[in-house]
């Protein structure tokens, strides 16, 4: 157990929700305090937390996953229409490889355009960025009042030029537009990069309320608390990061919660079941953090490109005490028989900040390999830091390079998760 | 012995120890004492598919094209009983290395040519006493650059592998392996003198080799003689640098005496001491005294007479520059003076741990411990010195290794100092009947136990466990032989005969254990 | 355009696009579902525009009907990241009819496998032909004359690719080993994939020269991927319908990198991963890995090699796991199954088998 209480940080976890939200008040694993109120207001949620447990807390992570989720399906709700440009050699000549596969994501994007220009995976330049095509777009955009914008290039993620002068262009013309760019998510293939960057830049808008709500109200409570932002694969990130990047902050309630009925149980290596109105799913978590897939985010009715946590279909596994279900992860099998909301927070409160990077390399040598992997776990532990971690305590958690299939020799995906350490610093002064 | 012991094909350890398997990287070794009989240089994986048992496999071009190729080979060798793989650090992965001992194969990488390697070992295996002929004359090589007995015997250990190779003199090891000296079911000993000057046996070298190996016997014995005459060198060596340094350490610790007042000719008596100061030789030799000292005197079971064997005094000294680098050790009369120093009165904590260390030495080379009280400066050490060797001649009636603390003697320690010895001598003259009778042990022993017991017949019945009667009658023919303790003039000094000539039958401590 | 034809077909509609989709993946578990999206909505939507597709067994045409095999040359990454924009199947069809003069009555899949075994039922509601249910790999394999069709001494060329960029290639060459060099470099430059019409044909050579049913089965076998029993029943099931087995379970341990030489007319490098069996005899799994699993090794010893089929089952999400996404700690199962007959013939073994992996040990099923 615990040696001294005193020196255990205490970290307050936070759910909103559209109808109810809640707040937890933990200490290594240990709830201290909980908090419940209707509707979604952070100010009320921690004017409800204990005077004693405020004076002992070190940072607030608050789980906005909900809120965003439900903007994004209420056929209705409230999110900003968004013009989408994709930069490629060649526009669609079919009407279904024009639009988005997704509903959930055609039901934002108001305009469509496309720019002849984009690289391949390896950033060669398959033509020249079309400048009279792209002042067309701009024009366009300009007269018809569209305000979010997302940009696709193809192979951005090795070459970010085209899309980079895409962008700079529309902010000049546009400055105040809200412009998403794919680049800064990583990741393979267009429609999943596209229905990233396309929530993102819906997403701005009412991310940014939620925030400053959020912010205003920790600050009301505790001037200098430090705020995080739980995102989907179960880590968090600062609240300046998230208001340019709100996407992230999607399925931060699944992996959260994985995360909580695995801090309850004190495994930290396990798998969780977990009940969903369409049936039980589960989860893994390994070293107490989010077992996470690109593409894996269920209940948006879309593949991104950003990870969230791998929840699949518990048919298979009748329960805990199946010796089948033991037998086939070998890791201990937990049932999640809180409440949700509950687990979500407490595992909003021991949660990392965390950072994920998904890039295509080419190698000739085993050498060079070590080089790329130095190179992608530098890139990967500086945008933890940028994210929120305290320098010097990231580490990387999952590391893994397999050759690409049916490319050109030497082509290797590379794949970094690095998560920062739990902030044990002692409370900011006050 | 041997008929043909230079023909005897090799195994693995020995090719590992020369040119070009020595620079191998044995990532796994399986057991080295497996023989080999036959190279064979794979190029494709058709040719595995013949080995025969206890071949080298030397992994080549197609047969060593990666990662897979080394494990399909290396089940190959297990299928085919082969001793041991070789293969390119191109085609090496760690997985492979798990494999391998999964297998149980041995596997070495090498970054020379497959196809040189291989050459060479085939010339190494067809004719295994070139090979050994080399290894030997490799072997006096390095034997020669030696300075040192234990670099000797490490050669030696090193170069014969599992034929553990010690120095013994006078049957306690000195150095080496003490493996070679223990009696093993499936070993033979291979014995090889080592005369010193003036052909005077001085150490043997004993190798333990196992059965199944024993022709190779002819091998290990030539090795063994080729050490002797570098283990000399090296012995007048370290003599010379010892007996130099022993004769300065003595010297300095004279001057301690002369600074603790202590008169350095009489061995007995307490003396006066008074404060003194710790000088500036002292701590170049490494001893401090400042502060608060407890000495250790560490004597021979039996008392030489004499001081004791040099060889000895060096033997000690080997022990404490390995174990008790900060303990001071000096050869003093009959015996060594050791001492722990500490900045302030320590509760003996140190000092048993210390003592833990010798023991195992002292038991071995039949050597008693005794600790003197804890004192301050440099008259205090030379009290505990004192104190010390009083402790250690009690030690003796333990048996070798065991220690006595001055603190558990007191007044009994003044038995300890009779000369036991020139005593029984003086019997021989006072008590020559007695000293004829067959059965002059016991009527010794129930005459002192009687006098131990003031007279008693009952209670020294008891102690003796021998009925009354027969204590009345033991002394009855004790006096009839001349043996009239009687007279009280003439009783303390038979008493103290008896006491010597019962210590002096007494079976000497060396076999018995604590 | 209409083709009469003797028999009874079956038909595919936009229903059957999941099920399609998981078998093909399932003959050619090499890469991740990043293009899945946009090809199946792309293939759902079409058919329901254009009505049904006709899947007709090659005999079930008169022979003397042309026929073009259809797929996607390249890398799937590459075509996940840059979508087709619609008309490159269709167009390279239509630019190797101008070649050679004549007009195709079907199309059918050069390997009924991964997104290849989509295409030709893209470019076939396109052209409004039928699909044929033959294909010449019945899986996948490097090269595009490792087809049951050039075993039978058919042609790949003239061949044309079109690339994303709308660029197309039109390739004759006599030797069917140089066609697949020369196209490389062009695919290279035309974004890493491209479409590529090859094997121009008439349905009677195809009679004898292709794996017939290889594209129905892909719909069998992916109606039972897509029901969600846990890897235990999936693994028993899988088994019953396409003969796999499975060969041990464990712990992905290492991936390696360039593990053996490479040579640079196959794509993609040697990799190897290392599995260390869960229960069991314990052993230690090596794959050796060229775009697909070409080699099994148990504790050394060569236990499945191509041109069987192998594919790793992710216990823990019951689902097939795709190469390029494998994680050390990941759990997996190991399965093999076996590949078309003609491909353990003695020249079938010269194509595809170990040894053209640089792999010279004699095939599992040949000793």
């Amino acid at each position: 157990m615990v040696a001294n209480r005193a020196d255990v940080p205490v970290h307050v976890g936070m759910s909103l929700g559209p109808d109810r939200s809640q707040a937890v008040v933990v200490r290594h694993r240990t709830v201290l305090g909980s908090v419940s109120v209707p509707g979604s207001d952070p100010s009320e949620l921690l004017s409800g937390i204990r005077p004693a447990d405020r004076a002992q807390a070190r940072s607030v992570t608050i789980d906005i996953s909900r809120l965003l989720l439900a903007a994004v399906l209420q056929a209705s709700g409230g999110l900003s229409p968004v013009a989408m440009i994709r930069v490629r050699p060649r526009a669609a000549t079919d009407l279904a490889l024009g639009r988005h596969p997704a509903e959930v994501i055609e039901r934002l994007v108001t305009r469509r355009f496309t720019i002849p220009g984009g690289h391949d995976l390896f950033g060669r330049e398959l033509g020249p960025l079309d400048r009279q095509a792209l002042q067309a777009v701009c024009r366009e955009i300009e007269r018809d009042g569209t305000r979010c914008i997302a940009v696709v290039a193809a192979g951005s993620q090795a070459q970010p030029r085209h899309e980079r002068e895409v962008a700079d262009r529309l902010q000049a013309v546009l400055p105040d537009a809200r412009i998403s760019v794919a680049y800064d998510f990583g990741g393979l293939g267009l429609a999943p990069r596209e229905a990233t960057v396309a929530l993102n830049s819906a997403l701005s808008d009412i991310a940014e309320d939620i925030l400053d709500a959020c912010e205003s109200a920790v600050r009301r409570w505790t001037p200098g608390m430090p705020l995080h932002v739980g995102r989907g694969d179960g880590g968090w990130v600062t609240a300046s990061r998230m208001r340019t990047l709100p996407v992230l902050g999607l399925g931060a309630a699944d992996a959260l919660e994985l995360l909580g009925a695995a801090a309850l149980t004190g495994v930290d290596d396990c798998r969780v079941l977990l009940d969903r109105p369409s049936g039980r799913v589960v989860g893994d978590v390994r070293h107490l953090l989010v077992a996470v897939r690109p593409y894996a985010l269920h209940g948006l009715g879309t593949e991104l490109v950003v990870p969230t946590a791998a929840l699949t279909g518990a048919d298979g596994v009748q329960n805990a005490s199946d010796p089948m279900a033991w037998r086939s992860g070998d890791v201990p099998l937990v049932e999640a028989d809180r409440d949700p909301d509950e687990l979500i927070c407490i595992g909003a409160a021991v949660s990392r900040p965390t950072a994920w990077l998904d890039e295509i390399a080419f190698i000739e040598s085993t050498d060079e390999l070590e080089g790329i992997r130095r190179d992608a776990q530098a890139r990967a532990t500086a945008i933890v830091t940028a994210n929120g971690a305290n320098p010097g305590t990231a580490d990387i958690v999952e590391m893994s390079t397999v050759a690409m299939p049916y490319s050109p020799s030497g082509t290797v995906r590379v794949r970094v998760r690095v998560a920062g350490a739990l902030d044990i610093r002692s409370r900011p002064g006050s | 012995m041997r008929n043909r012991p230079s023909t005897a094909s090799l195994d693995l350890a020995e090719l590992l120890r020369v040119e070009p398997l020595a620079r191998a990287e044995a990532v796994h070794l399986a057991d080295p004492s497996r023989r080999v009989h036959q190279v064979v240089l794979a190029e494709t994986f058709e040719r595995l598919g013949h080995i025969v048992p206890h071949s080298v496999v030397v992994l080549h071009a197609e047969a060593a094209a990666g990662g897979w190729s080394l494990a399909a080979a290396l089940h190959a060798a297990w299928e085919r009983n082969a001793s041991v793989v070789v293969v390119p650090r191109a085609a090496m992965s760690s997985s492979s290395a798990v494999l391998a001992e999964r297998l149980g194969i041995a596997l070495l990488v090498i970054d020379d040519d497959p196809v040189d390697v291989a050459l060479t070992l085939a010339g190494q295996i067809s004719a295994p006493q070139c090979a050994r002929a080399v290894r030997v004359a490799l072997c006096a090589e390095r034997l020669a650059e030696q300075s040192s007995i234990r670099g000797v015997l490490g050669v030696l250990n090193t170069e014969l592998g599992h034929v553990p190779v010690a120095l013994t003199i006078g049957g306690s090891v000195v150095a080496g392996r003490a493996a070679a000296v223990r009696e093993r079911a499936d070993h033979e000993q291979v014995r090889v003198q080592v005369h010193g000057a003036g052909e005077r046996p001085w150490a043997e070298l004993v190798a333990s080799v196992p059965t199944p190996a024993a022709d190779l016997g002819g091998h290990v014995g030539t090795l063994l003689r080729l050490a002797r005459l570098p283990l000399l060198a090296a012995w007048a060596q370290a003599r010379m640098d010892t007996s130099t340094q022993v004769a300065q350490e003595r010297a300095a610790f004279e001057m301690l005496r002369r600074l603790g007042s202590e008169p350095a000719t009489d061995r007995a008596v307490p003396v006066q001491y008074d404060g003194a100061e710790s000088t500036s030789w002292s701590s170049e030799l490494g001893w401090r005294v400042e502060g608060v000292n407890r000495a250790v005197w560490i004597a021979p079971i039996q008392d030489p007479g004499s001081e004791p064997p040099p060889e000895l005094t060096q033997l000690l000294r080997a022990t404490w520059q390995r174990h008790l680098p900060d303990w001071p050790i000096v050869a003093d009369d009959d015996g060594w003076i050791s001492w722990q120093n500490s900045a302030d009165a320590d509760s003996g904590t140190a000092m048993r741990r210390g003592i833990t260390t010798m023991t195992p030495t002292a038991r071995t080379h039949a050597l008693v411990l005794g600790v003197g009280g804890a004192h301050a400066g440099i008259p205090g050490l030379m009290r505990s010195v004192v104190e010390a060797r009083l402790a250690a001649y009690v030690a003796r009636e333990g048996g070798a290794g065991s220690v006595t603390w001055f603190d558990q003697v007191g007044a009994q320690a003044a038995l300890a100092w009779l000369p036991v010895g020139k005593i029984a001598q003086v019997a021989d003259f006072c008590l020559a009947d007695l000293m004829a009778a067959r059965d002059r042990s016991s009527l010794v022993e129930t005459v002192l136990t009687v006098l131990d017991c003031g007279g008693s017949l009952s209670q020294a019945s008891a102690r003796l466990g021998v009925h009354r009667n027969t204590v009345l009658s033991r002394v009855a023919r004790a006096k009839e032989l001349g043996l009239v303790f009687d007279d009280p003039s003439r009783r303390l000094a038979l008493h103290v005969v008896c006491y010597a000539l019962g210590a002096l039958w007494r079976t000497p401590g060396a076999e018995r254990s604590q | 355009m209409s083709i009469g034809y003797v028999g009874s077909g079956k038909s595919i509609t936009a229903a059957d696009i999941p099920a399609l989709y998981e078998g093909a993946k399932f003959y050619s578990p090499a890469v991740g579902d990043a293009s899945k999206a946009s090809l199946v909505s792309w293939l759902m939507d079409l058919l329901e525009r254009n009505g049904p597709v006709v899947l007709v067994r090659p005999d079930a045409l008169p022979p003397q009907v042309h026929c073009v095999s259809l797929c996607v040359i390249g890398s799937g990454a590459a075509l996940a990241d840059l979508p087709p924009s619609g008309d490159e199947f269709v167009l390279a069809v239509r630019e190797l009819e101008h070649v050679m003069h004549r007009r195709f009555g079907a199309v059918y899949p050069l390997a009924a496998a991964t997104i290849s075994a989509l295409v030709p039922l893209a470019a076939a509601s396109q052209l409004d032909v039928p699909l044929l249910d033959a294909d010449g790999m019945g899986r996948t394999f490097a090269l595009i004359h490792h087809t049951s069709m050039s075993l039978a001494g058919l042609s790949p060329a003239p061949l044309v690719v079109r690339g994303p960029t709308g660029e197309t290639v039109t390739i004759e060459v006599r030797a069917s080993a140089r066609a697949d060099t020369l196209l490389r470099s062009n695919v290279d430059t035309l974004g890493g994939w491209a479409a590529l019409a090859s094997y121009p044909c008439t349905a009677g050579d195809l009679r004898r020269a292709a794996l017939p049913s290889t594209v129905s089965r892909l719909i069998n076998v992916g109606r039972l991927l897509l029901e969600p029993v846990g890897a235990d029943v999936l693994v028993t099931r899988l088994a019953a319908v396409t003969g796999c087995q499975r060969i041990g379970r464990g712990r992905i341990v290492e991936l390696e990198h360039l593990s053996r030489p490479s040579d640079v007319t196959i794509p993609a490098h040697p990799s190897s991963v290392v599995i260390d069996e869960i229960g069991g005899q314990g052993r230690l799994f090596r794959l050796e890995l060229r775009s697909e699993i070409v080699a099994v090794f148990a504790d050394g010893a060569l236990a499945a090699a191509a041109p069987d089929l192998v594919c790793l089952v992710d216990i823990l999400r019951g689902e097939l796991a795709t190469l390029d996404s494998l994680e050390p700690g990941d759990v997996v199962d190991v399965l093999v199954m076996p590949a078309d007959a003609i491909w353990y013939s003695a020249e079938g073994l010269a194509m595809v088998g170990p040894t053209s992996h640089g792999i010279p040990l004699d095939h599992p099923r040949r000793r």
